[in-house]
Protein backbone atom coordinates (compact mmCIF):
# COMPACT_ATOMS: atom_id res chain seq x y z
CA UNK A 1 0.00 0.00 0.00
CA UNK A 2 1.27 3.45 -0.88
CA UNK A 3 1.42 5.61 2.21
CA UNK A 4 2.84 8.61 0.41
CA UNK A 5 0.81 11.72 1.10
CA UNK A 6 -1.50 12.72 -1.73
CA UNK A 7 -0.02 15.56 -3.73
CA UNK A 8 -2.19 18.54 -4.52
CA UNK A 9 -3.50 18.56 -8.09
CA UNK A 10 -1.45 20.41 -10.66
CA UNK A 11 -2.59 23.92 -11.60
CA UNK A 12 -4.72 24.18 -14.73
CA UNK A 13 -2.61 24.95 -17.79
CA UNK A 14 -5.08 27.53 -19.01
CA UNK A 15 -4.91 29.37 -15.68
CA UNK A 16 -1.12 29.41 -15.82
CA UNK A 17 -0.97 30.89 -19.30
CA UNK A 18 -3.72 33.39 -18.56
CA UNK A 19 -2.09 34.65 -15.38
CA UNK A 20 1.00 35.63 -17.32
CA UNK A 21 -0.98 38.42 -18.93
CA UNK A 22 -1.95 39.84 -15.54
CA UNK A 23 0.40 42.47 -14.08
CA UNK A 24 2.04 41.59 -10.77
CA UNK A 25 0.05 44.41 -9.22
CA UNK A 26 -3.20 42.52 -9.80
CA UNK A 27 -2.13 38.89 -9.80
CA UNK A 28 -2.59 38.44 -6.06
CA UNK A 29 -6.26 39.32 -6.35
CA UNK A 30 -7.19 38.08 -9.79
CA UNK A 31 -5.41 34.74 -9.59
CA UNK A 32 -5.68 33.99 -5.88
CA UNK A 33 -6.84 30.44 -6.59
CA UNK A 34 -3.93 29.76 -8.94
CA UNK A 35 -1.43 31.10 -6.41
CA UNK A 36 -2.90 28.87 -3.73
CA UNK A 37 -2.84 25.87 -6.09
CA UNK A 38 0.82 26.47 -7.01
CA UNK A 39 1.76 26.96 -3.36
CA UNK A 40 0.06 23.72 -2.33
CA UNK A 41 1.64 21.84 -5.22
CA UNK A 42 5.18 23.16 -4.84
CA UNK A 43 5.52 23.80 -1.12
CA UNK A 44 5.64 20.28 0.24
CA UNK A 45 5.17 21.10 3.89
CA UNK A 46 2.16 23.31 3.45
CA UNK A 47 -0.63 20.85 2.83
CA UNK A 48 -4.24 21.67 3.60
CA UNK A 49 -7.23 19.38 3.96
CA UNK A 50 -7.57 17.84 0.52
CA UNK A 51 -10.53 18.87 -1.54
CA UNK A 52 -11.93 21.53 0.76
CA UNK A 53 -13.80 24.28 -1.03
CA UNK A 54 -12.38 27.77 -0.83
CA UNK A 55 -15.78 29.19 -0.01
CA UNK A 56 -14.43 32.29 1.60
CA UNK A 57 -11.68 32.81 -0.96
CA UNK A 58 -14.40 34.66 -2.75
CA UNK A 59 -17.45 34.92 -0.64
CA UNK A 60 -20.05 32.98 -2.56
CA UNK A 61 -23.50 32.54 -1.08
CA UNK A 62 -22.51 32.19 2.54
CA UNK B 1 3.07 21.65 11.13
CA UNK B 2 0.76 18.71 11.40
CA UNK B 3 -2.64 18.24 12.95
CA UNK B 4 -2.77 16.61 16.35
CA UNK B 5 -5.97 14.81 15.46
CA UNK B 6 -6.41 11.73 13.34
CA UNK B 7 -6.85 12.50 9.66
CA UNK B 8 -10.56 12.60 8.86
CA UNK B 9 -10.08 10.13 6.01
CA UNK B 10 -9.25 7.31 8.43
CA UNK B 11 -12.24 7.81 10.63
CA UNK B 12 -10.76 10.23 13.13
CA UNK B 13 -12.70 13.00 14.81
CA UNK B 14 -10.73 15.80 13.20
CA UNK B 15 -12.86 18.35 11.38
CA UNK B 16 -10.64 21.19 10.36
CA UNK B 17 -12.41 24.46 9.63
CA UNK B 18 -10.40 27.09 7.76
CA UNK B 19 -13.11 29.55 6.79
CA UNK B 20 -14.99 31.79 9.19
CA UNK B 21 -17.68 34.36 8.52
CA UNK B 22 -17.79 37.09 11.14
CA UNK B 23 -21.09 38.95 11.46
CA UNK B 24 -19.61 42.19 12.72
CA UNK B 25 -22.82 44.19 12.22
CA UNK B 26 -26.28 42.65 12.11
CA UNK B 27 -28.23 45.50 10.47
CA UNK B 28 -28.16 46.82 6.91
CA UNK B 29 -28.61 50.22 5.28
CA UNK B 30 -30.32 48.67 2.25
CA UNK B 31 -33.63 46.88 2.18
CA UNK B 32 -33.20 44.29 -0.57
CA UNK B 33 -36.29 42.16 -0.95
CA UNK B 34 -34.24 39.07 -1.89
CA UNK B 35 -32.04 39.17 1.24
CA UNK B 36 -32.00 35.83 3.08
CA UNK B 37 -31.03 37.51 6.37
CA UNK B 38 -34.11 39.69 6.79
CA UNK B 39 -36.68 38.68 4.16
CA UNK B 40 -36.70 34.89 4.35
CA UNK B 41 -37.83 32.28 6.86
CA UNK B 42 -35.24 32.89 9.56
CA UNK B 43 -35.79 36.00 11.70
CA UNK B 44 -33.13 35.45 14.37
CA UNK B 45 -31.53 38.78 13.42
CA UNK B 46 -34.25 40.52 15.46
CA UNK B 47 -32.72 39.24 18.69
CA UNK B 48 -29.04 39.86 17.83
CA UNK B 49 -27.03 42.83 19.08
CA UNK B 50 -26.70 45.51 16.41
CA UNK B 51 -22.92 45.23 16.34
CA UNK B 52 -20.51 42.57 17.51
CA UNK B 53 -19.13 43.77 20.88
CA UNK B 54 -15.30 43.97 21.23
CA UNK B 55 -15.33 41.14 23.79
CA UNK B 56 -17.06 38.89 21.25
CA UNK B 57 -14.56 39.80 18.54
CA UNK B 58 -11.75 38.97 20.97
CA UNK B 59 -13.31 35.63 21.92
CA UNK B 60 -13.91 34.74 18.25
CA UNK B 61 -10.33 35.60 17.28
CA UNK B 62 -9.00 33.48 20.13
CA UNK B 63 -11.16 30.51 19.14
CA UNK B 64 -9.98 30.73 15.52
CA UNK B 65 -6.34 31.06 16.61
CA UNK B 66 -6.74 28.13 18.99
CA UNK B 67 -8.13 25.99 16.16
CA UNK B 68 -5.36 27.04 13.76
CA UNK B 69 -2.73 26.16 16.36
CA UNK B 70 -4.30 22.83 17.36
CA UNK B 71 -4.70 21.67 13.75
CA UNK B 72 -1.62 23.30 12.22
CA UNK B 73 -3.67 25.20 9.65
CA UNK B 74 -1.40 27.01 7.17
CA UNK B 75 -4.07 29.57 6.30
CA UNK B 76 -7.28 30.84 7.82
CA UNK B 77 -9.88 32.79 5.82
CA UNK B 78 -12.04 35.28 7.72
CA UNK B 79 -14.88 37.14 5.97
CA UNK B 80 -16.29 40.25 7.62
CA UNK B 81 -19.99 40.11 6.91
CA UNK B 82 -23.35 41.36 8.09
CA UNK B 83 -25.92 42.81 7.80
CA UNK B 84 -23.65 45.45 6.40
CA UNK B 85 -20.11 45.44 7.86
CA UNK B 86 -19.33 49.03 6.79
CA UNK B 87 -21.95 50.23 9.31
CA UNK B 88 -19.24 49.54 11.89
CA UNK B 89 -17.36 52.60 10.60
CA UNK B 90 -13.64 52.97 9.99
CA UNK B 91 -12.70 53.08 13.68
CA UNK B 92 -14.81 50.05 14.57
CA UNK B 93 -13.49 48.07 11.63
CA UNK B 94 -9.90 48.98 12.50
CA UNK B 95 -10.41 47.55 15.99
CA UNK B 96 -11.80 44.31 14.56
CA UNK B 97 -9.04 43.96 11.96
CA UNK B 98 -6.30 44.71 14.48
CA UNK B 99 -7.70 42.12 16.89
CA UNK B 100 -7.88 39.45 14.18
CA UNK B 101 -4.38 40.16 12.85
CA UNK B 102 -2.81 40.28 16.30
CA UNK B 103 -4.46 37.12 17.57
CA UNK B 104 -4.47 34.83 14.52
CA UNK B 105 -1.36 35.78 12.54
CA UNK B 106 1.11 34.16 14.98
CA UNK B 107 -0.49 30.79 14.19
CA UNK B 108 -1.60 30.92 10.55
CA UNK B 109 -1.56 33.10 7.48
CA UNK B 110 -4.70 35.22 7.73
CA UNK B 111 -6.66 35.87 4.54
CA UNK B 112 -9.07 38.70 5.34
CA UNK B 113 -12.15 39.31 3.21
CA UNK B 114 -15.24 41.45 3.38
CA UNK B 115 -18.61 41.28 1.65
CA UNK B 116 -20.38 44.63 1.47
CA UNK B 117 -23.13 46.45 -0.41
CA UNK B 118 -20.57 49.23 -0.96
CA UNK B 119 -22.93 52.10 -0.18
CA UNK B 120 -20.76 53.56 2.60
CA UNK B 121 -17.36 52.81 1.07
CA UNK B 122 -15.08 55.85 0.99
CA UNK B 123 -11.39 56.63 0.60
CA UNK B 124 -10.64 56.30 4.31
CA UNK B 125 -12.14 52.80 4.38
CA UNK B 126 -10.29 51.82 1.19
CA UNK B 127 -7.00 52.92 2.76
CA UNK B 128 -7.84 50.88 5.85
CA UNK B 129 -8.51 47.77 3.76
CA UNK B 130 -5.27 48.18 1.84
CA UNK B 131 -3.39 48.65 5.13
CA UNK B 132 -4.85 45.45 6.60
CA UNK B 133 -4.78 43.56 3.29
CA UNK B 134 -8.56 43.03 3.26
CA UNK B 135 -10.08 41.99 -0.07
CA UNK B 136 -13.52 43.39 -0.61
CA UNK B 137 -16.35 41.79 -2.55
CA UNK B 138 -19.23 44.09 -3.50
CA UNK B 139 -22.82 42.96 -4.02
CA UNK B 140 -24.03 44.43 -7.29
CA UNK B 141 -26.72 43.00 -9.56
CA UNK B 142 -25.81 44.65 -12.86
CA UNK B 143 -27.32 47.51 -14.84
CA UNK B 144 -29.50 50.09 -13.10
CA UNK B 145 -32.79 48.32 -13.85
CA UNK B 146 -31.43 44.95 -12.72
CA UNK B 147 -29.71 46.29 -9.60
CA UNK B 148 -32.67 48.38 -8.50
CA UNK B 149 -35.14 45.56 -8.99
CA UNK B 150 -34.08 44.37 -5.52
CA UNK B 151 -31.15 46.38 -4.16
CA UNK B 152 -32.88 49.52 -2.87
CA UNK B 153 -33.03 51.62 0.28
CA UNK B 154 -35.95 51.25 2.69
CA UNK B 155 -37.61 54.30 1.04
CA UNK B 156 -37.41 52.48 -2.30
CA UNK B 157 -34.61 54.64 -3.71
CA UNK B 158 -31.90 53.34 -6.01
CA UNK B 159 -28.50 52.21 -4.68
CA UNK B 160 -27.00 51.95 -8.17
CA UNK B 161 -24.99 55.18 -8.14
CA UNK B 162 -23.59 54.58 -4.64
CA UNK B 163 -22.45 51.07 -5.49
CA UNK B 164 -20.87 52.15 -8.78
CA UNK B 165 -19.01 54.88 -6.89
CA UNK B 166 -17.69 52.23 -4.49
CA UNK B 167 -16.54 50.05 -7.39
CA UNK B 168 -14.78 53.04 -8.96
CA UNK B 169 -12.93 53.64 -5.68
CA UNK B 170 -11.80 50.02 -5.54
CA UNK B 171 -10.59 50.18 -9.16
CA UNK B 172 -8.13 52.98 -8.37
CA UNK B 173 -4.53 51.72 -8.59
CA UNK B 174 -3.87 52.50 -4.93
CA UNK B 175 -6.90 50.44 -3.82
CA UNK B 176 -6.94 47.79 -6.53
CA UNK B 177 -5.25 45.18 -4.32
CA UNK B 178 -8.34 45.24 -2.10
CA UNK B 179 -10.81 44.72 -4.97
CA UNK B 180 -11.90 41.08 -4.73
CA UNK B 181 -14.83 41.13 -7.11
CA UNK B 182 -18.57 41.43 -7.60
CA UNK B 183 -21.28 39.17 -6.24
CA UNK B 184 -24.39 39.28 -8.45
CA UNK B 185 -27.68 37.64 -7.61
CA UNK B 186 -29.46 36.93 -10.86
CA UNK B 187 -33.10 37.51 -11.75
CA UNK B 188 -34.41 35.96 -14.96
CA UNK B 189 -36.58 39.03 -15.58
CA UNK B 190 -33.40 41.05 -16.20
CA UNK B 191 -31.65 41.23 -19.57
CA UNK B 192 -28.61 38.90 -19.32
CA UNK B 193 -26.64 40.88 -21.92
CA UNK B 194 -27.13 44.15 -20.08
CA UNK B 195 -26.24 42.53 -16.76
CA UNK B 196 -23.11 41.00 -18.28
CA UNK B 197 -22.03 44.31 -19.82
CA UNK B 198 -22.63 46.18 -16.58
CA UNK B 199 -20.56 43.69 -14.60
CA UNK B 200 -17.64 43.60 -17.06
CA UNK B 201 -17.65 47.42 -17.24
CA UNK B 202 -16.64 47.55 -13.57
CA UNK B 203 -13.39 45.64 -14.34
CA UNK B 204 -13.76 43.29 -11.40
CA UNK B 205 -11.03 40.73 -10.75
CA UNK B 206 -13.79 38.18 -10.44
CA UNK B 207 -17.54 37.83 -10.68
CA UNK B 208 -19.73 35.28 -8.99
CA UNK B 209 -23.31 34.76 -10.07
CA UNK B 210 -25.75 33.50 -7.48
CA UNK B 211 -29.10 31.84 -7.95
CA UNK B 212 -31.78 33.50 -5.83
CA UNK B 213 -32.33 31.54 -2.66
CA UNK B 214 -35.33 29.22 -2.89
CA UNK B 215 -36.51 25.88 -1.51
CA UNK B 216 -39.07 23.24 -2.44
CA UNK B 217 -41.39 24.98 0.04
CA UNK B 218 -40.77 28.36 -1.56
CA UNK B 219 -39.75 27.61 -5.18
CA UNK B 220 -37.92 30.07 -7.44
CA UNK B 221 -39.90 32.49 -9.57
CA UNK B 222 -40.45 30.95 -13.02
CA UNK B 223 -42.18 33.65 -15.05
CA UNK B 224 -42.88 31.72 -18.28
CA UNK B 225 -43.65 28.22 -19.53
CA UNK B 226 -39.97 27.29 -20.00
CA UNK B 227 -38.96 24.50 -17.59
CA UNK B 228 -35.40 25.79 -17.02
CA UNK B 229 -35.42 29.60 -17.18
CA UNK B 230 -32.37 29.93 -14.91
CA UNK B 231 -30.28 27.62 -17.09
CA UNK B 232 -31.49 29.47 -20.18
CA UNK B 233 -30.62 32.87 -18.69
CA UNK B 234 -27.21 31.77 -17.42
CA UNK B 235 -26.57 29.85 -20.63
CA UNK B 236 -27.05 33.00 -22.67
CA UNK B 237 -24.65 34.90 -20.43
CA UNK B 238 -22.18 32.00 -20.66
CA UNK B 239 -22.25 32.05 -24.47
CA UNK B 240 -21.59 35.79 -24.45
CA UNK B 241 -18.73 35.34 -21.99
CA UNK B 242 -17.13 32.58 -24.08
CA UNK B 243 -17.60 34.49 -27.34
CA UNK B 244 -15.88 37.51 -25.74
CA UNK B 245 -12.88 35.37 -24.78
CA UNK B 246 -13.73 35.17 -21.06
CA UNK B 247 -12.61 38.75 -20.25
CA UNK B 248 -13.23 38.26 -16.54
CA UNK B 249 -13.18 35.24 -14.25
CA UNK B 250 -16.78 34.10 -13.60
CA UNK B 251 -16.66 31.70 -10.71
CA UNK B 252 -19.97 29.92 -11.32
CA UNK B 253 -18.99 28.86 -14.85
CA UNK B 254 -15.44 27.93 -13.90
CA UNK B 255 -16.65 25.87 -10.93
CA UNK B 256 -19.10 23.92 -13.09
CA UNK B 257 -16.45 22.88 -15.62
CA UNK B 258 -15.11 19.33 -15.30
CA UNK B 259 -12.55 19.45 -12.49
CA UNK B 260 -13.59 23.01 -11.78
CA UNK B 261 -13.19 22.51 -8.06
CA UNK B 262 -16.65 23.59 -7.05
CA UNK B 263 -17.90 26.25 -4.68
CA UNK B 264 -20.17 26.12 -1.70
CA UNK B 265 -23.02 25.90 -4.22
CA UNK B 266 -21.55 23.20 -6.48
CA UNK B 267 -19.35 20.13 -6.27
CA UNK B 268 -18.72 17.48 -3.66
CA UNK B 269 -15.75 18.92 -1.83
CA UNK B 270 -16.21 19.63 1.90
CA UNK B 271 -17.48 23.10 2.81
CA UNK B 272 -15.32 23.80 5.85
CA UNK B 273 -16.97 27.02 6.94
CA UNK B 274 -18.55 28.30 10.16
CA UNK B 275 -20.37 31.53 10.87
CA UNK B 276 -19.97 33.61 14.05
CA UNK B 277 -23.04 35.72 14.70
CA UNK B 278 -22.93 39.19 16.29
CA UNK B 279 -23.81 37.68 19.69
CA UNK B 280 -20.99 35.11 19.44
CA UNK B 281 -23.16 32.16 18.40
CA UNK B 282 -21.56 29.54 16.19
CA UNK B 283 -23.81 29.00 13.17
CA UNK B 284 -23.86 26.90 10.06
CA UNK B 285 -23.74 28.54 6.64
CA UNK B 286 -25.85 31.64 6.36
CA UNK B 287 -27.87 30.56 3.36
CA UNK B 288 -29.74 28.08 5.56
CA UNK B 289 -31.69 31.04 6.86
CA UNK B 290 -33.83 30.73 3.75
CA UNK B 291 -35.09 27.27 4.86
CA UNK B 292 -36.76 27.82 8.21
CA UNK B 293 -36.46 29.91 11.38
CA UNK B 294 -33.36 28.87 13.33
CA UNK B 295 -32.06 26.58 10.55
CA UNK B 296 -28.46 27.71 10.95
CA UNK B 297 -28.35 27.39 14.77
CA UNK B 298 -25.86 25.06 16.44
CA UNK B 299 -26.53 25.88 20.09
CA UNK B 300 -22.83 26.70 20.57
CA UNK B 301 -21.04 30.00 21.08
CA UNK B 302 -17.46 31.28 21.04
CA UNK B 303 -17.40 31.91 24.81
CA UNK B 304 -18.05 28.33 25.88
CA UNK B 305 -17.37 26.18 22.82
CA UNK B 306 -14.36 25.60 20.62
CA UNK B 307 -14.34 25.40 16.81
CA UNK B 308 -13.94 21.62 17.14
CA UNK B 309 -17.15 21.39 19.15
CA UNK B 310 -19.09 23.50 16.64
CA UNK B 311 -17.62 21.52 13.73
CA UNK B 312 -18.92 18.27 15.19
CA UNK B 313 -22.50 19.58 15.00
CA UNK B 314 -24.36 17.16 12.66
CA UNK B 315 -25.44 19.98 10.36
CA UNK B 316 -21.84 21.07 9.86
CA UNK B 317 -20.45 17.55 9.67
CA UNK B 318 -22.85 16.39 6.95
CA UNK B 319 -21.53 19.16 4.69
CA UNK B 320 -18.17 17.42 4.73
CA UNK B 321 -19.43 13.96 3.79
CA UNK B 322 -19.37 14.53 0.03
CA UNK B 323 -21.44 12.07 -1.98
CA UNK B 324 -22.54 10.18 1.14
CA UNK B 325 -24.31 13.32 2.38
CA UNK B 326 -26.62 13.53 -0.66
CA UNK B 327 -30.06 12.05 -1.35
CA UNK B 328 -30.46 8.82 -3.35
CA UNK B 329 -31.58 10.72 -6.47
CA UNK B 330 -28.40 12.81 -6.49
CA UNK B 331 -26.14 9.85 -5.71
CA UNK B 332 -27.44 8.08 -8.84
CA UNK B 333 -27.10 11.14 -11.08
CA UNK B 334 -24.30 11.12 -13.72
CA UNK B 335 -23.40 14.79 -13.09
CA UNK B 336 -23.40 14.65 -9.30
CA UNK B 337 -19.67 15.38 -9.19
CA UNK B 338 -20.36 18.64 -11.04
CA UNK B 339 -23.34 20.11 -9.18
CA UNK B 340 -22.77 18.26 -5.89
CA UNK B 341 -26.51 18.41 -5.25
CA UNK B 342 -26.53 22.20 -5.52
CA UNK B 343 -26.53 24.61 -2.58
CA UNK B 344 -27.51 22.84 0.61
CA UNK B 345 -30.25 25.35 1.46
CA UNK B 346 -31.90 24.87 -1.93
CA UNK B 347 -32.66 21.21 -1.08
CA UNK B 348 -35.02 22.01 1.80
CA UNK B 349 -38.54 20.61 1.83
CA UNK B 350 -40.74 20.37 4.92
CA UNK B 351 -41.01 16.69 5.81
CA UNK B 352 -37.91 15.34 4.05
CA UNK B 353 -35.58 18.09 5.25
CA UNK B 354 -32.45 18.47 3.11
CA UNK B 355 -32.61 14.91 1.76
CA UNK B 356 -33.72 16.11 -1.69
CA UNK B 357 -32.17 17.29 -4.95
CA UNK B 358 -31.85 21.03 -5.35
CA UNK B 359 -35.03 22.90 -6.26
CA UNK B 360 -32.88 24.11 -9.18
CA UNK B 361 -32.03 20.54 -10.26
CA UNK B 362 -33.41 20.73 -13.87
CA UNK B 363 -31.68 24.11 -14.35
CA UNK B 364 -28.38 22.83 -13.03
CA UNK B 365 -28.47 19.78 -15.30
CA UNK B 366 -29.19 21.89 -18.37
CA UNK B 367 -26.59 24.50 -17.42
CA UNK B 368 -23.91 21.81 -17.06
CA UNK B 369 -24.74 20.60 -20.57
CA UNK B 370 -24.51 24.19 -21.84
CA UNK B 371 -21.14 24.73 -20.17
CA UNK B 372 -19.87 21.48 -21.70
CA UNK B 373 -21.22 22.31 -25.15
CA UNK B 374 -19.52 25.73 -25.26
CA UNK B 375 -16.18 25.47 -23.46
CA UNK B 376 -13.92 28.52 -23.28
CA UNK B 377 -11.08 28.55 -25.80
CA UNK B 378 -8.08 26.60 -24.55
CA UNK B 379 -4.83 25.56 -26.18
CA UNK B 380 -6.58 22.25 -27.00
CA UNK B 381 -9.20 24.07 -29.01
CA UNK B 382 -6.52 25.81 -31.01
CA UNK B 383 -4.42 24.00 -33.62
CA UNK B 384 -2.10 21.48 -31.94
CA UNK B 385 1.65 21.76 -32.36
CA UNK B 386 1.20 19.46 -35.37
CA UNK B 387 -1.28 21.88 -36.88
CA UNK B 388 -4.25 19.53 -36.60
CA UNK B 389 -7.15 18.97 -34.28
CA UNK B 390 -9.80 16.32 -33.99
CA UNK B 391 -12.67 16.93 -36.35
CA UNK B 392 -16.15 17.22 -34.83
CA UNK B 393 -18.03 13.99 -35.29
CA UNK B 394 -14.91 12.07 -36.28
CA UNK B 395 -15.31 9.72 -33.33
CA UNK B 396 -12.10 10.98 -31.74
CA UNK B 397 -12.25 13.34 -28.79
CA UNK B 398 -9.91 16.29 -28.83
CA UNK B 399 -6.84 15.73 -26.61
CA UNK B 400 -6.54 17.76 -23.45
CA UNK B 401 -3.87 20.50 -23.50
CA UNK B 402 -1.57 18.40 -21.38
CA UNK B 403 -2.07 15.34 -23.59
CA UNK B 404 -1.32 17.41 -26.66
CA UNK B 405 1.91 18.62 -25.06
CA UNK B 406 2.94 15.10 -24.07
CA UNK B 407 2.13 13.78 -27.55
CA UNK B 408 4.35 16.43 -29.07
CA UNK B 409 7.20 15.85 -26.62
CA UNK B 410 6.93 12.09 -27.20
CA UNK B 411 8.00 12.58 -30.79
CA UNK B 412 11.54 12.97 -29.42
CA UNK B 413 11.95 16.72 -29.45
CA UNK B 414 9.06 19.05 -28.89
CA UNK B 415 8.08 21.72 -31.35
CA UNK B 416 9.04 25.32 -30.74
CA UNK B 417 5.49 26.19 -29.69
CA UNK B 418 5.37 23.37 -27.13
CA UNK B 419 8.73 24.36 -25.64
CA UNK B 420 7.64 27.98 -25.55
CA UNK B 421 4.46 26.98 -23.72
CA UNK B 422 6.46 24.95 -21.18
CA UNK B 423 8.77 27.91 -20.57
CA UNK B 424 5.74 30.17 -20.21
CA UNK B 425 4.15 27.96 -17.59
CA UNK B 426 7.41 27.76 -15.65
CA UNK B 427 7.60 31.55 -15.55
CA UNK B 428 3.95 31.64 -14.52
CA UNK B 429 4.63 29.24 -11.64
CA UNK B 430 7.52 31.42 -10.45
CA UNK B 431 5.31 34.50 -10.60
CA UNK B 432 2.66 32.67 -8.57
CA UNK B 433 5.28 31.77 -5.95
CA UNK B 434 6.45 35.38 -5.90
CA UNK B 435 2.85 36.45 -5.29
CA UNK B 436 2.54 33.81 -2.56
CA UNK B 437 5.57 35.36 -0.83
CA UNK B 438 3.88 38.73 -1.11
CA UNK B 439 0.75 37.19 0.39
CA UNK B 440 2.84 35.95 3.29
CA UNK B 441 4.60 39.20 4.10
CA UNK B 442 2.03 41.70 2.84
CA UNK B 443 2.84 44.67 0.62
CA UNK B 444 6.49 45.68 1.10
CA UNK B 445 8.79 48.18 -0.57
CA UNK B 446 10.45 45.32 -2.46
CA UNK B 447 7.11 44.13 -3.81
CA UNK B 448 6.13 47.65 -4.84
CA UNK B 449 9.47 48.06 -6.64
CA UNK B 450 8.95 44.79 -8.53
CA UNK B 451 5.42 45.89 -9.50
CA UNK B 452 6.76 49.21 -10.75
CA UNK B 453 9.65 47.63 -12.65
CA UNK B 454 7.41 45.08 -14.30
CA UNK B 455 5.31 47.89 -15.70
CA UNK B 456 8.27 50.05 -16.70
CA UNK B 457 10.88 47.49 -17.81
CA UNK B 458 9.17 44.07 -17.92
CA UNK B 459 12.09 42.28 -19.54
CA UNK B 460 14.29 43.10 -16.52
CA UNK B 461 11.88 41.44 -14.08
CA UNK B 462 11.37 38.49 -16.42
CA UNK B 463 15.11 37.91 -16.66
CA UNK B 464 15.34 37.76 -12.87
CA UNK B 465 12.38 35.41 -12.47
CA UNK B 466 13.76 33.04 -15.11
CA UNK B 467 17.08 32.67 -13.28
CA UNK B 468 17.31 29.05 -12.04
CA UNK B 469 18.14 30.02 -8.44
CA UNK B 470 15.06 32.18 -7.97
CA UNK B 471 12.35 29.54 -7.76
CA UNK B 472 14.17 27.45 -5.10
CA UNK B 473 14.67 30.62 -3.04
CA UNK B 474 10.98 31.42 -3.18
CA UNK B 475 10.03 27.86 -2.26
CA UNK B 476 12.53 27.87 0.61
CA UNK B 477 11.02 31.08 1.91
CA UNK B 478 7.53 29.58 1.82
CA UNK B 479 8.44 26.15 3.16
CA UNK B 480 10.31 25.91 6.44
CA UNK B 481 11.02 22.18 5.92
CA UNK B 482 13.33 22.85 2.94
CA UNK B 483 15.44 25.38 4.85
CA UNK B 484 18.85 24.08 5.92
CA UNK B 485 19.24 23.66 9.71
CA UNK B 486 20.26 26.93 11.30
CA UNK B 487 19.27 29.01 8.31
CA UNK B 488 17.70 32.36 9.04
CA UNK B 489 13.93 31.86 8.81
CA UNK B 490 13.32 35.57 8.31
CA UNK B 491 15.28 35.96 5.05
CA UNK B 492 12.95 37.47 2.50
CA UNK B 493 14.13 36.91 -1.09
CA UNK B 494 12.08 39.74 -2.59
CA UNK B 495 14.48 42.65 -1.80
CA UNK B 496 17.37 40.93 -3.58
CA UNK B 497 15.16 40.15 -6.57
CA UNK B 498 13.86 43.71 -6.72
CA UNK B 499 17.32 45.26 -6.51
CA UNK B 500 18.68 42.89 -9.16
CA UNK B 501 15.79 43.82 -11.46
CA UNK B 502 16.38 47.53 -10.77
CA UNK B 503 20.08 47.20 -11.64
CA UNK B 504 19.23 45.38 -14.87
CA UNK B 505 16.62 48.02 -15.71
CA UNK B 506 18.95 50.91 -14.89
CA UNK B 507 16.43 52.29 -12.42
CA UNK B 508 17.82 53.92 -9.26
CA UNK B 509 16.37 52.23 -6.15
CA UNK B 510 17.16 51.88 -2.45
CA UNK B 511 16.07 48.89 -0.39
CA UNK B 512 17.18 47.11 2.74
CA UNK B 513 18.49 43.74 1.51
CA UNK B 514 19.07 40.86 3.96
CA UNK B 515 22.62 39.49 4.11
CA UNK B 516 22.83 35.69 4.02
CA UNK B 517 26.04 33.92 5.01
CA UNK B 518 28.00 37.17 4.67
CA UNK B 519 26.86 37.90 1.15
CA UNK B 520 24.09 39.41 -0.94
CA UNK B 521 23.25 37.30 -3.98
CA UNK B 522 21.60 39.14 -6.84
CA UNK B 523 20.23 36.70 -9.45
CA UNK B 524 21.80 37.15 -12.93
CA UNK B 525 24.32 39.61 -11.50
CA UNK B 526 26.37 37.71 -8.92
CA UNK B 527 27.17 37.81 -5.23
CA UNK B 528 28.51 40.70 -3.20
CA UNK B 529 30.62 39.46 -0.27
CA UNK B 530 30.00 41.48 2.89
CA UNK B 531 31.71 39.46 5.63
CA UNK B 532 31.78 42.30 8.15
CA UNK B 533 28.18 43.47 7.67
CA UNK B 534 25.28 42.61 9.86
CA UNK B 535 22.01 41.07 8.83
CA UNK B 536 21.03 43.64 6.22
CA UNK B 537 22.64 46.04 3.80
CA UNK B 538 21.25 49.08 2.10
Amino acid sequence: MDHAPTRSPRPVLDDLTRSLHTPLERIVVEHADLIEAVRRRVVTNDSVPSGSVAVAAFNSSI
Amino acid sequence: MTCRCDPPAVGGSCRRISQFVLKVHSRCDLSCDHCYVYQHADQTWRDRPVRMPPATVRAAARRIAEHAREHGLPVVHVVLHGGEPLLLGAAGLREVLAELRTTITPWARLDLRMQTNGVLLDEELCRLFVEYDVRVGVSFDGDRAANDRHRVFAHGGSSHDQVRRALALLRRPEHRASYAGILCTIDVRNDPDRVYEALVAESPPRVDLLLPHATWDDPPHRPGPEPTPYADWLGRLHRRWVDDGCPVSIRLFEALRPGGGGTEAFGLAPADVLVIEADGSWEQVDSLKTAYHGAADTGFDVFDHSVDEAARHPGVAVRQDGLAGLCATCRACPVVDRCGGGLYAHRWRTGSGFDNPSVYCPDLLRLIHTVDAHPPPTPAAQPTPHGSSAAPGSGWSAPSPVEALLDDLATGHGSASTLALLATTQLSITRALLAACRGRSGPTAAWELLVHLEQAVPEAVQAILEHPFVRPRLVRHLDSSTRPPGADAAVDPLPALAIAAAVRAGVPAALRVPVRAGAITLPTLGSLALPTWGRASR
